[in-house]
């Protein structure tokens, strides 16, 4: 072990849980003032709180893919405003060529003052209901340049010396077909910010200007060696790994999402060589998500007393080629990133695998499907109903997959039933689990989750995005993958199967179900414990003719399982193989 | 005064039962008894027939019985509940499994999800609808849930939920469902959604209403035990339980509705809290409890404790964080506001890899416990290292009850703390306890500045076994001026089951979207208070005695996070609604720093309180002036670290009893048979008349 370099470990302690607190302070200020449902129960944001060089310090994390946003768009504000940040200044930002990512993640940041001498900065970014442009939503896959994705805003002050700018208000305010909830996200975000000034400024005042700053080099130092000791412990090499998104919504076929991973003594290289050239739909990613993606795998296998701050990136140096998918040139549309985002994910945690065959699982169901529709009411008010629909974990080196949960990389939540039908123009039909969905392996896969809404109003425009039909989610070590994701339009005998990328209009009665991916199962599904595949009958998360057919488990009509028969049945199938 | 009646006080935990007798004439008489897991109410009635033969008392001369328990937490946490069976909405059987589906801690690919307390089997559903508007769309068909209902009886269903989507826009569907049940079928509990939780939210409701299914038969059981065990002891007062949100109900209404007990653990000594606040007249508190394994914090102002809407049971600490969701069973009851930390006497201290301290969450726990107890533990704990800095007493702690092997204490700090730091034993101790103080400032926060509440404006009020030993040093890294440790801090939970007040709740759900209609309110809250009067008289409480609040849970249109507003109790106006909303605006702005007026403001529910006093509130004075006069023993000093700026002090020791009215500096070791109180330099303290030490700082 290094020799210890923290010069008083007591307060460094002290002051590594007081900076966190400061974020986390600053997000539950979002999610308890926000008035969108895509920022208070998708919890689609991040706060962050960075030193006077633009350095993250502490990040009030809520959305993991959110790890690597903040650093490229700080440095871009420094290079940009050198000289020309005052107090009282707020800046914004949401133009992907300065920093951003897609247009609905509107940055906030606020210089942190004390007598005229810049300190840190508040930073808070968070995912908006609506951005103008030709969808309500802001989400559509089907753009072709991000001039239709809606307002672009370059880094500009919002507040200048605390007065604010009418100007940018009443631009933002015209462009957006949700003003009111945009304005609410707006004063959240402004809240935050100023709940995170509050916070650096006491331990200011409690440490000092210089004393603070070098306790921050400190925790940034410790980090970073944390880090660094932890790639250490991996073997020396490179594990590659491919994976797959369906089509572009144009026609593209597949698009291939390639990392090679290089661990050498004490640091890490993710080259995405290989991967496809940028798209003409709007899946284009940045290649500040694309770090996000890296940070985000990385994190789910070190230990968690390893923080998310500027000595986390040191370590890690992500290559995206230019032109590709994941580092796109202007104009390409972006506003599905989130997609291509998670397909990342799965891809390095693929090739992770290969590194740590105990710790990572199968495939879960590929990420969050986002549905939106928006038109008018008959009082010609606006809707926008934007739903991320979530499906589960695939299985794990020692457990099964989770049914109804998160993907990894986005912690999100749902919006009640009930909220849905008493705000939006739709009614739910079903939410729940399909059976025979999950990929089958000694631990299951998650199960598929099905969501069917008929819609209430005269007419809309539907949007979807979707993924995994063509290449469902991987399974690994002998398990199989998960069952492929579907959007059906009014089931029944006259159905109709929409693409994974959809944008339509819709009528009054129109039912619309969604089915997400199956997760992958781990392992030879042979292997499975025939008690825990009887459990799942009596579940009806399988049938017993899925138990038999992936299992090799014979579960009787009264619900037993006949050891006799499965045993021959798995020998007979080994043998087969 | 004189002795003619008893109040009675029962708090039961995993381990221990204590019981306190609080007599006419002031007496206080207490116990501490194991816990009889098996038949918890054994421990109780021992224990009361001894302290009523101490006291020469007869059961009769009992007023009430007042009562606490973690059973129905522990139920949970030990899935010792009823075999539950859930009815829900055609689509939607799978609502309590798919949750929110948030997990607590990022980054942790080998999270599980807790299994729901009814498995997908036991999950069924019934072909009917209720649309958002309250229309029935579908009524269910009865014989189609007698069907279902057969089956689930021969798999051995004990317990069943019911929960359909919309319930709390129109119950109909749902209680004709619940009805033709309870004709049908009538050993089998039913506990429908509309009767247990009207509100809107599918998953919260349902989730809410299945714990309630789960607990039913053991809480109704314990209870109906305890009350003819009771009885044949010749003792007939009302039986009263203490609920989550820190009221007392009837024994029978807590035996239909058990998940309002959940919390009913921690909410007593909060209770104790406000009640010796409004006898200060202190308007500010926060009280900190602090015990071996967790300190606890939760605000009380002008006497009133602070509440929350909904909490997570069985899944590890609750900070009631928003954010820290899908980490237990949703249980949306009002409750108490507790912030809970992983902080206490017994939390282990550890190095990490990258050489940097950490204290806690995890806890050496009852057993081993400390190093310095010598009974076997080999980890340093928060305790060994307050016993090497001389805070608490080398050889004993509890009066006696309790070795302490000091050598075993500095063995532990010095090699796996001392050694790896480089730092002196003492720095190191001094670190240990630094590093304790700070983590658990997090509940400090969590209940005053993420509330929109200055620290500074309140005093501390410390109490558990270890609250008083770190109070000071909290308060001070607030700047709060004050530290009050009561009477018995050990004790001062039981106490609270004597303070607290009967209290009913009523909800009604109130249309969302609906422009607010001042007739329409007005007739809710009058039919809810005439409701709730009537059922109070029934059970003795006379209408005149009956307090009544009304409040708003009121938002921003489009928000989901609501804050309760109180109603005038007048007949509403118009003009009181925009007086409503200008109080929302406030209350909002205190809340999170900044308000929207030109919003629009929605209510989406009402809610009623109904208070009163206990049979016999005279003698509910626990803390009444007292003096005791100083234990004869001469005053002696012991050496303290005060960390490197003070260094070692030869600090006195002195009982409680030994402060006077005028403040004494610091430093000081106070110390009672329950705790050790610290009063570090730079601090003064001095006994009030009611017996608590008063410690000033700066």
């Amino acid at each position: 072990m290094a020799e210890p370099a923290i010069r008083d470990p007591i307060t460094f302690e002290v002051v590594k849980n007081a900076l966190a607190s400061v974020a986390d302070e600053m997000a539950v200020t979002v999610v308890r003032t926000a008035h969108s449902q895509v920022v208070r129960d998708s919890l689609d944001f991040s706060t962050a709180i960075c030193d006077a060089h633009g350095r993250l310090v502490a990040q009030g994390l809520c959305l993991p893919l959110h790890l690597g946003s903040i650093p490229d768009a700080m440095a871009m504000l420094l290079r940009k405003y050198a000289g020309d940040i005052h107090p009282q200044d707020v800046f914004i930002l949401n133009d992907p060529e300065e920093g951003g990512m897609h247009l609905p993640d509107i940055f906030l940041f606020k210089p942190i003052f004390q007598d005229n001498q810049l300190l840190g900065f508040a930073v808070c970014v968070a995912h908006y209901p609506d951005i103008g442009g030709r969808t309500a939503g802001g989400n559509a896959v089907d753009s072709t340049e991000i001039y239709q994705e809606g307002l672009q805003i370059p880094l500009l002050k919002l507040y200048h010396g605390g007065r604010r700018d009418e100007a940018l208000f009443s631009i933002l305010k015209k462009n957006v077909r949700i003003p009111d909830i945009v304005m609410g996200d707006l004063s959240a975000q402004m809240a935050a910010c100023h709940i995170g000034e509050e916070g650096y400024l006491r331990l200011v005042g409690r440490y000092g200007i210089e004393g603070l700053q070098n306790l921050i080099d400190e925790i940034l130092d410790y980090t970073e060696r944390m880090l660094r000791a932890e790639l250490g412990k991996f073997p020396v090499g490179t594990y590659s790994f491919e994976d797959y998104i369906d089509d572009d919504g144009f026609g593209s076929g597949p698009i291939t999402i390639c990392v090679s991973l290089t661990f050498s003594e004490d640091s890490l290289v993710a080259d995405f060589t290989g991967t496809s050239p940028q798209v003409r739909s709007a899946l284009n990613a940045t290649v500040s998500i694309t770090k996000s993606a890296v940070y985000t795998a990385l994190k789910c296998v070190v230990p968690s007393t390893i923080l998310s701050n500027d000595g986390f990136y040191r370590p890690i140096q992500v290559m995206v080629p230019r032109g590709t998918i994941l580092n796109p040139t202007h104009p390409a549309a972006r506003a599905a990133r989130g997609l291509t985002a998670f397909r990342t994910v799965d891809t390095i945690l693929g090739a992770l695998y290969q590194v740590l065959p105990s710790r990572i699982g199968a495939a879960g169901e590929g990420g969050a499907t986002m549905i939106s529709i928006g038109g008018e009411r008959l009082d010609d008010t606006p809707f926008v109903f934007v739903d991320f629909l979530c499906g589960g974990w695939g299985g794990r080196p020692h457990q099964d997959g989770i049914d109804g949960a998160s993907n990894i990389a986005a912690n999100l939540s749902n919006v009640p039933v009930e909220e849905v039908e008493l705000y939006q123009p739709v009614q739910v039909e079903e939410y729940g689990f399909v059976r025979d969905t999950g990929g089958a392996g000694k631990f299951r896969g998650c199960l598929s989750v099905a969501r069917q809404i008929r819609f209430l109003e005269q007419e809309g425009i539907l949007h979807i995005r979707s993924d995994r039909r063509r290449f469902p989610p991987y399974g690994l070590d002998r398990g199989q993958h998960g069952t492929s994701s579907w959007n059906i339009l009014n089931p029944g005998p006259d159905q109709e199967a929409l693409p994974t990328h959809v944008t339509r209009p819709i009528v009054h009665g129109d039912v619309l179900r969604h089915m997400t991916a199956g997760g992958g199962g781990f392992g030879d599904p042979l292997h499975r414990d025939p008690r825990l595949v009887l459990q799942d009958v009596l579940d009806e998360k399988i049938s017993r003719e899925h138990a038999l057919r992936e299992y090799g488990v014979v579960v009787t009509e009264a619900f037993d399982v006949d050891d006799e028969r499965t045993l021959r049945e798995r020998v007979r199938r080994r043998a087969a193989c | 005064m004189r002795l003619d009646s008893f109040r009675v006080g029962v708090d039961i935990g995993g381990t221990f039962t204590d019981i306190i007798m609080h007599g006419s004439d002031g007496s206080l008489r207490q116990l501490k008894v194991p816990s009889t897991p098996s038949r918890f109410e054994q421990a109780i009635i021992q224990g009361l027939q001894h302290l009523l033969h101490d006291a020469n008392g007869r059961p009769g001369m009992l007023s009430t019985v007042t009562h606490g328990t973690t059973i129905a937490t522990n139920t949970i946490l030990e899935g010792r509940g009823a075999v539950t069976a859930l009815l829900t909405t055609q689509g939607f059987r799978d609502v309590l499994e798919l949750g929110r589906l948030r997990y607590p801690v990022l980054h942790d690919l080998s999270w599980e999800k807790l299994k729901p307390l009814v498995p997908r089997r036991y999950r069924l559903e019934v072909a009917e609808r209720i649309n958002a508007n309250g229309e029935i769309e579908r009524a269910p068909d009865l014989d189609q849930v007698t069907a279902l209902v057969v089956t689930l009886r021969q798999q051995g269903i004990q317990s069943i939920a019911v929960c359909f989507i919309n319930s709390y826009a129109n119950p109909h569907n749902e209680k004709r469902v619940a009805e033709w049940l309870r004709a049908k079928f009538p050993d089998l509990h039913v506990s429908a959604s509309f009767e247990i939780l009207p509100e809107i939210k599918e998953y919260e409701r349902t989730s809410t209403t299945v714990v309630n299914a789960y607990i039913h038969q053991i809480i109704d059981g314990y209870l109906g035990n305890l009350e003819r065990e009771l009885r044949s002891l010749g003792i007939e007062c009302p039986l009263l339980m203490m609920q989550s949100n820190g009221g007392l109900v009837d024994a029978k209404t807590a035996r239909s509705k058990p998940v309002q007990l959940v919390e009913s653990g921690p909410a007593a000594g909060v209770t104790a809290a406000c009640f010796l606040a409004r006898k200060l007249d202190l308007p500010n508190v926060i009280a900190f409890d602090m015990g071996g394994t967790t300190a606890k914090a939760s605000l009380v102002e002008s006497g009133q404790p602070f509440e929350a809407p909904e909490y997570e049971v069985g899944g590890g600490m609750n900070t009631r964080r928003s954010l820290m969701k899908g980490n237990g069973y949703t249980v949306r009851v009002p409750s108490i506001d507790i912030a809970e930390v992983g902080a206490g006497g017994g939390s282990v201290v550890w190095i990490d890899d990258g050489n940097a301290p950490h204290v806690g969450p995890h806890s050496a726990g009852a057993v081993p416990g400390p190093a310095c107890y010598g009974h076997g533990g080999t980890l340093p704990t928060l305790t060994d290292a307050a016993v090497v800095l001389g805070f608490l007493n080398p050889e004993s702690l509890a009066g006696g009850t309790q070795k302490i092997h000091q050598a075993l204490a500095v063995d532990v700090i010095s090699k796996q703390v001392a050694e790896p730091l480089h730092l002196s034993l003492l720095e190191a101790a001094y670190g240990v306890y630094t590093i304790a103080v700070a983590n658990m400032s997090s509940v400090i926060r969590a209940v005053s500045s993420e509330r929109g509440r200055d620290p500074r404006d309140f005093v501390l009020m410390a109490f558990g076994g270890a609250g008083p030993l770190h109070a000071v040093e909290m308060a001070r890294s607030f700047e709060m001026p004050t530290v009050i440790v009561p009477i018995s801090p050990g004790l001062f939970s039981t106490m609270g089951l004597l303070m607290a007040n009967i209290q009913y709740h009523s909800i009604r759900s109130y249309a969302a979207r609906a422009e607010l209609d001042a007739e329409v309110i007005e007739a809710a809250f009058t039919d809810m208070e005439a409701c709730t009067l009537h059922d109070l008289e029934v059970m003795g409480y006379r209408p005149d005695h009956v307090r009544l609040g009304r409040f708003a849970d009121m938002r921003y249109a489009g928000q989901s996070y609501e804050l309760k507003i109180p109603v005038p109790s007048h007949p509403l106006t118009h003009r009181d609604l925009r007086q409503l909303r200008n109080q929302f605006g406030l209350e909002y702005e205190r809340t999170y720093g900044h308000q929207t007026p030109d919003q629009q403001t929605e209510i989406v529910n009402l809610r009623l309180r109904a208070t009163c006093s206990p049979p016999d509130a005279r003698s509910s004075d626990v803390f009444g002036e007292r003096e005791e006069l100083p234990p004869n023993t001469p005053e002696i000093t012991r050496d303290a670290y005060f960390g490197p700026d003070v260094g070692v002090l030869a600090t006195p020791i002195l009982s409680r009893w030994h402060l006077q009215s005028k403040p004494r500096p610091g430093p000081l070791i106070v110390e009672d048979m329950d705790a050790t109180t610290l009063v570090p330099p730079h601090s003064r303290a001095y006994q009030d008349s009611f017996g608590n030490i008063v410690i000033q700082i700066g």
